[in-house]
């Protein structure tokens, strides 16, 4: 056992000396892990990327941020503006959605993908598990976006009818701020 | 002090102290982190390497700690250890990173480090102290994985077995099956019976948790009075 | 570019409110704070003032770690530098040596005080609920008065859940029902008081 009786100046050398080598060893983990976040980020690419590669609209081949927009991408086939994209985090049951919303020229569905959730497992997280569910937004206007339930025709998953609506309004309030930022 | 064995200290953390059965602390994230065999998984090797490095360091450093400030130092010294793991995860594992959220950082608070720290390491030399944080890493291990299986397999019906491995340069938690050696394992181990899916809920995790320690109660009564019996009690 | 946020709420308060006490309670849902839920609940007065204990130093706590957080270790603040990392190591120093302070100011000044709410502010440093409000406050990226609304409101939720849960068992314990007196009784007792919680707001939408 240490018994040794130490002078308050000995145990704030000794406090001081701790506080260092925890910073020293943390300062060198982090850059070795910012390096491999900034690798992943540089992987992942931007917004536009992502959005291409979930194919939410489905023949675009292109994305371009609209001027002065913050989420709102145009969707290019070539050289023609088909469309627009979107990923927004909303508001779910448990935490944050993040969604990613493409829809034509006249701002009807064409595509969505849920890219994040932390909604109850074995529940609420079958908006993303279940292809069917988010299928069904394909093709709707706006005036149809509400679950079945609430006189929409999107059909929430049975037993997850909070997270399905969640989702469904996520979807409507992106496409509510890629209206505003287009115009 | 007398001379403990290696393997003598790693089955005690296992089974006579368990930190999760026996000594009921650090549940908060048993219980929260426990919806699933991955995640249950990735927690216990998260908490294994803090365990670990606190242990290591509070025992090598034992004869220099100030008694008074001992305290403020372990906690230094775990909060260093849980910063690392944190990074790392977030680096090298972002699906486990989001999974655990803020149950990583939250090591830095479980009565389990800080208790092994100030009545193990803090009064043992470096080897018997790395064979406690073994043995009460494990023991933790095996709990979380235990309530982990349980309501993974009552919930949704099924089990998926995965395991730390590199793919292609990719660190991630894969399917057993995919693991070279293990393709006999089928990727969901499937049950027949019909999923409750309250088990996954936090109140699930309460009632398996409240189940296996009336289990354990049931079980060590039962040795007891076996104990008493043959020593001549009436019962 | 990250900004920070600002000090006056924007937020919508009323689902920040009932989310940190029911939907999202730190006790049942989020399993925090479990240590003291289990081993004070058999009395109601030791739930009593753990819960004012808890609610005082998680509101006290997100008042002073956001500051820190926001104008020091974030990117965004005057140092300019990401010092992110530090967050962990940071709160828990702050929040540490709060308590230590309050309990010698309340030692000091108040003995009635100290006897009702003193006894259990050392169990409150080790508290994982009051670090995971201060890491919930920065992760959500709460304005300052919403990250102050949000943990005052996540202590009332851990105060009604330990006051409810400690009626139920103390009055079992009275009436020698002793399976409720030890800790597998407390998960039965909160297996009950989840699945309530969890039912109800599972077909309401805030």
């Amino acid at each position: 056992m240490a018994e040794t009786k130490d002078s308050t100046v000995m145990i704030l050398v000794k406090l001081t000396l701790i506080a260092a080598v925890a910073a020293v060893v943390l300062t060198a983990t982090y850059g070795v892990t910012q390096a491999q976040l900034e690798k992943l980020a540089a992987e992942a690419g931007g917004p536009d990327k992502q959005l291409l590669e979930m194919g939410v609209v489905p023949d675009a081949t292109k994305f371009k941020l609209v001027g002065g927009g913050e989420i709102c991408y145009e969707a290019y086939d070539g050289g023609d503006l088909i469309g627009y994209g979107a990923m927004a985090e909303v508001q779910g049951m448990q935490d944050i959605l993040t969604l990613a919303v493409g829809v034509d020229s006249d701002f009807v569905v064409t595509g969505v993908a849920v890219v994040s959730q932390k909604e109850t497992p074995g529940i609420g997280d079958k908006v993303q598990k279940d292809e069917g569910f988010v299928a069904q937004f394909a093709g709707v206007g706006l005036d149809g976006l509400a679950l079945s339930d609430d006189g929409g025709q999107i059909d929430g998953i049975s037993g997850a009818t909070i997270s399905s609506r969640y989702v469904t309004d996520g979807v409507v309030e992106i496409i509510g701020k890629m209206q505003q930022e287009v115009s | 002090m007398a001379k403990k064995s290696f393997v003598g200290e790693i089955i005690r953390g296992i089974i006579k102290d368990n930190p999760v059965f026996v000594l009921v602390l650090g549940l908060c994230p048993v219980l929260a982190v426990s919806t699933s065999f991955a995640n249950a998984l990735g927690m216990a090797l998260a908490f294994t390497f803090v365990m670990l490095g606190s242990n290591i360091f509070v025992s090598l450093l034992r004869k220099q700690i100030p008694p008074g400030v001992r305290i403020p130092i372990f906690i230094l010294i775990i909060c260093t250890f849980v910063t690392m793991v944190d990074m790392i995860l977030e680096a090298f594992l972002p699906p486990m990173y989001e999974a655990l959220g803020i149950f990583v950082p939250l090591i830095v608070v479980n009565c389990i480090v800080i208790g092994r720290a100030e009545a193990y390491a803090n009064r043992n030399p470096v080897l018997p102290s790395i064979a406690d944080g073994i043995g009460i890493s494990i023991g933790f291990a095996v709990a979380l994985m235990l309530i982990g299986s349980i309501r993974e397999i009552l919930g949704t019906g099924g089990l998926k077995l995965v395991m730390l491995w590199s793919e292609a340069g990719k660190l991630g938690f894969y399917p057993l099956s995919s693991i070279p050696g293990f393709s006999f394992v089928p990727e969901v181990i499937s049950f027949p019976i019909e999923p409750a899916i309250v088990m996954v809920t936090p109140p699930g995790a309460f009632l398996t948790i409240a189940a296996l320690m009336l289990l354990f109660k049931i079980m060590s009564d039962r040795k007891r009075m076996k104990q008493l019996k043959k020593e001549g009690y009436e019962i | 570019m990250i900004e920070t946020p600002g000090l006056m709420p924007t937020e919508d308060l009323f689902p920040i409110f009932v989310n940190a006490m029911f939907t999202k309670n730190f006790l049942l849902i989020m399993f925090l704070g479990l240590c003291s839920y289990v081993g004070l609940t058999t009395n109601s007065e030791t739930s009593k003032g753990m819960s004012m204990a808890v609610t005082f130093v998680m509101t006290m706590s997100a008042i002073l770690t956001w500051p820190i957080y926001h104008y020091l270790l974030s990117p965004a603040s005057i140092i300019g530098k990401d010092l992110t990392f530090l967050r962990t190591i940071c709160f828990i120093l702050i929040i540490a040596s709060f308590v230590q302070l309050v309990e010698f100011i309340i030692r000091r000044f108040s003995p009635p005080l100290y006897k009702s709410l003193g006894i259990y502010l050392p169990l409150i440093a080790t508290n994982c609920a009051v670090l995971g409000v201060v890491l919930m406050n920065i992760q959500e990226g709460f304005t300052y008065g919403a990250s102050i609304i949000y943990a005052f409101a996540a202590g009332l939720g851990y105060s009604w859940v330990m006051l409810a849960t400690a009626a139920v068992r103390e009055k079992l314990i009275m009436r020698g029902v002793d399976l409720f007196s030890g800790f597998i009784g407390a998960f039965f007792a909160a297996t009950m008081v989840a699945l309530i919680v969890v039912s109800y707001f599972s077909v309401v939408k805030l």
